[in-house]
């Protein structure tokens, strides 16, 4: 009975090691995504696409939907006021 | 409607609104079997319009040392090369763009194990812009610490701004123009 204890006890505590080094690991790589998207700011400009014009369309209809999305926000102001 | 007067304000502040998901996956470069069955999961097909490489060119070295010594078993004082070749054209296959963030080494290289890691110096990076120039199938621009297109004619310019700096930007595509 204390066998089995003494056993069970053993392998909790070497999955337990397992999976705070899995942890470890996991809040390593987060903390260099991390890093790396806030220096996002610092490479902006490699970003630029103004020169390729399928690149471009795409922009545009990125802006178009946050117009859209500012449009119906106006409406609503608008209605508000009246 | 005309939208141009909009547009400025628009592209700034759609950094605040675009929503963004991010996933973390295990997987090499080199993988392609892994690579895909994540594109796949994804659903991504075709080119990524950027590959952002994060202070992670110098982990792409190969596995040769180009040390001139007798490398020692635990490869303490080793160090892989890079094939540029093979690296930018594995890259440039998955994305557009392909940018690079990239330090320089200075005394210490945490993240060095055997001979793969470990921060480039000033004169391998001079070598990979050496390549990059003489090769007309690249488009090369510097972001940072200046702007300015890399080619034969400004390659001058690299080796002073690499003495200055401890940290640089740029980005590499497909010259339209060769194939």
């Amino acid at each position: 009975m204390c066998d089995e204890k003494d056993d069970l006890n053993k392998k909790l505590t070497e999955k337990h090691l397992e999976l705070e080094e899995k942890m470890e690991n996991l809040e390593e790589s987060l903390k260099i995504w991390t890093d790396a998207i806030t220096e996002l700011s610092e490479i902006e400009d490699a970003f630029k696409t103004s020169e390729k014009p399928e690149m471009r369309a795409r922009r545009f209809w990125m802006l178009e939907r946050i117009l859209l999305n500012r449009f119906i926000l106006r409406l609503n102001i608008t209605q508000a006021k009246s | 409607m005309c939208f141009s007067q909009f547009e400025l304000e628009l592209e700034s502040r759609s950094k605040f609104l675009t929503d963004t998901s991010i996933r973390l996956y295990t997987c090499s470069l080199f993988d392609d079997v892994a690579l895909n069955r994540i594109r796949e999961k994804e659903g991504i097909s075709g080119k990524f319009n950027f590959v952002l490489v994060s202070k992670t060119l110098h982990h792409l070295r190969t596995d040769e040392c180009v040390e001139e010594h007798e490398c020692q078993e635990d490869e303490e004082c080793c160090k892989y090369g890079l094939n540029e070749e093979y690296v930018f054209a594995k890259l440039l296959s998955l994305g557009e763009r392909v940018i690079i963030y990239e330090p320089i080494k200075t005394d210490g290289d945490l993240d060095k194990t055997r001979g793969r890691g470990g921060n480039f110096t000033k004169k391998e990076l001079l070598q990979v812009f050496k390549y990059l120039s003489e090769n007309e199938k690249y488009k090369v621009r510097f972001i940072r610490p200046q702007i300015f297109d890399l080619d034969k004619t400004t390659l001058y310019r690299v080796e002073s701004m690499l003495r200055q700096v401890d940290i640089l930007c740029f980005y590499v595509e497909k010259n339209s123009n060769k194939s």
